[in-house]
């Protein structure tokens, strides 16, 4: 473990940028959580351009699906049709739980989804479970 | 009589056959003409076999009566028919009168049966005229009778011809009067009826005008409610959705505050601290169950075949936790297979076992849910033995927000108990309680049987 994993947050709630970020200086591994704002720059970051020529490869992205000028469902799509990045699981963050958003979520070929919650205590807990998951037990496809 | 010769109706013309009154007049008419070729037939025959020697016109009668059936047959008129059988009777009854004594002779008494039969068959004009006609016969009788001595009598009087042409006037007025009157009587009775069915078709084409204007304004009413249901529907959803939303910054940035600023807070600013997440904690359930209750009746829930034994072993498990701490003991019958909307079936079996289990103090709470059905529907019973609820409330719980103990003794919202009357009204079934003081509570929900997979 000697790398820091590679987290691409695209999220445009300042409120919940904060809350993400500090649930995961909680978790026990190394990372590094890149933020963008919306759907435009999260295409220019994975595809490192207009300005985001430096931006590292993603281990996993966390995706809003309401945001203004692109939203998530068309990030999503957009990744699932490049055979490179759409080996990057996608985990999508929903408002509530209910049956309309999971379900939507599914149908874009998210690998999970989350649900913010409202206890912050409980939100910390469900970012551990998630780290714990894809970071230790999932094994990803090598990197070239 | 006459209407049980099935062979009359086989004559009687397409016309007439339409109306009852009519198909009768037309049988009585044909079996007039029947009789009349039934008595030339045979009479015919008679004299033919027997070598009588008459001088009956047979073949002027046999030729009269065809044209006058072949006649009504073709035209179908109640008038024409009933005219000529007049004619008819007046000729043959009349031109045996010339031999059999003129005035006096019997025969001309008999063509009365003319008038008669115009008066049944063609109506009260034809009648009156045919009588007419036959006094008109009279006079011209008792006219030669008298004043030219043309007489079919031997030695007949004066007084006699006076007395058979007044007796022949008074039987035709009496005869002819009477069914006069009989037919009068009839057409105003037929016209009151007329008039009255005329009155009667008109209310009812008003009230059917009426009916007609109610329903298309109550279906206005009923598309109209449906869609402030449906908006109603949709605004609670989205106002629960974006309610969720400002909530979570508010929950997630107090404890962030208290766990960031540990230090700095005192015991009365935890204490704060607790009471603000607290409230966001309840008001973040309010708003889930108000989604969860504006979902029930969302269009494009399926009704699907489930086996109820998974659904509620799957809610009896997401209780597992308060299960174990309160020591229940939860019974569940074998229950069937049946269609109705899982998820939301499943919600009302979570609430029901879950308000047994919360309202029970008993050192060991027993939940046991039953089922038995109807031809029509599924009942299911869900019973504790826990608090109870008084019967003056009883009505009530199943009311939106709706709590009887403050949120201190008992957490909850007022939600469930509707969301489960909604759910259960839903599934075209009921919900009922039955419940004592002390004893404990059940409730009974019904399910019909025969929803539709969509």
């Amino acid at each position: 473990m000697g790398l820091p994993v590679e987290i691409l947050l695209v999220e445009d709630n300042e409120g919940d940028i904060i809350l993400t970020k500090k649930a995961f200086e909680k978790g026990k591994i190394m990372n590094r959580l890149h933020v963008v704002k919306n759907g435009l720059d999260a295409l220019d970051f994975l595809y490192k351009r207009n300005g985001f020529e430096d931006a590292p490869r993603p281990d996993l992205i966390l995706l809003d699906l309401n945001m203004p000028k692109m939203n998530g469902q068309q990030v999503l799509e957009d990744i699932k049709q490049n055979d490179d990045l759409k080996m990057i699981p996608v985990i999508i963050l929903t408002t509530s739980n209910a049956d309309e958003d999971i379900l939507k979520s599914y149908k874009l070929q998210a690998s999970s989804y989350i649900r913010k919650p409202v206890d912050f205590k409980q939100f910390g807990q469900v970012i551990q479970t998630l780290q714990d998951y894809w970071f230790t037990i999932v094994k990803f496809p090598a990197k070239e | 009589m006459i209407r049980k010769i099935p062979i009359l109706d086989y004559f009687i013309p397409d016309k007439l056959k339409i109306e009852e009154s009519l198909r009768r007049k037309a049988r009585i008419l044909l079996s007039f003409l029947g009789v009349f070729w039934l008595v030339l037939i045979v009479s015919y025959i008679a004299c033919v076999t027997l070598s009588i020697d008459t001088d009956l016109p047979f073949g002027t009668s046999a030729l009269l009566l065809a044209m006058i059936s072949a006649l009504f047959y073709f035209t179908g008129s109640m008038a024409i028919g009933g005219n000529a059988i007049a004619v008819l009777i007046l000729l043959v009854i009349g031109s045996l009168s010339l031999k059999s004594g003129g005035l006096y002779s019997m025969d001309l008494l008999f063509c009365i049966i003319a008038p008669i039969t115009a008066f049944l068959l063609a109506g009260k004009r034809a009648g009156i005229f045919w009588s007419l006609v036959l006094v008109f016969i009279y006079i011209i009788y008792y006219v030669l009778e008298t004043q030219y001595g043309i007489t079919y009598v031997e030695g007949a009087k004066i007084g006699d011809a006076n007395y058979f042409l007044i007796v022949g006037i008074l039987t035709i007025t009496a005869f002819c009067g009477t069914v006069w009157v009989y037919e009068n009587e009839k057409t105003k009775n037929i016209n009151d009826l007329e008039k009255t069915k005329k009155e009667l078709s008109i209310l009812n084409n008003s009230l059917e005008q009426k009916i007609k204007e109610r329903t298309q304004s109550l279906e206005q009413t009923n598309a109209q409610l449906m869609r402030s249901n449906n908006d109603l529907e949709q605004f609670a959803y989205a106002a629960s959705h974006d309610l969720q939303e400002p909530l979570r910054m508010v929950g997630n940035f107090v404890q962030l505050l208290e766990d960031e600023y540990k230090e700095q807070v005192d015991e009365t600013g935890k204490s704060y601290i607790n009471f603000a997440v607290d409230g966001v904690t309840r008001m973040s359930s309010l708003i889930e169950e108000l989604l969860q209750y504006s979902r029930v009746g969302r269009k494009g829930l399926k009704i699907e075949e489930v086996d109820l034994n998974k659904v509620v072993e799957e809610k009896i498990s997401d209780l597992s936790l308060l299960i174990r701490s309160k020591n229940v003991d939860v019974n569940v019958d074998k229950l069937p297979v049946i269609k109705c909307i899982p998820n939301q079936i499943g919600m009302v079996f979570y609430n029901l076992i879950n308000n047994g289990i919360k309202f029970n103090h008993t050192e060991h709470p027993t939940v046991k849910i039953e089922y038995k059905e109807t031809p029509t529907h599924w009942w299911f019973s869900i019973k504790d033995d826990g608090i109870g609820i008084e019967k003056q409330y009883q009505e009530q719980i199943f009311d939106l927000f709706k709590r009887l103990h403050r949120k201190e003794e008992y957490s909850g919202t007022g939600i469930g108990l509707s969301i489960c009357k909604k759910v259960i009204g839903h599934h075209h079934g009921e919900i009922k309680i039955n419940s004592e003081m002390g004893t404990g509570t059940t409730f009974h929900f019904s399910i019909q049987k025969n929803l539709e997979i969509e």
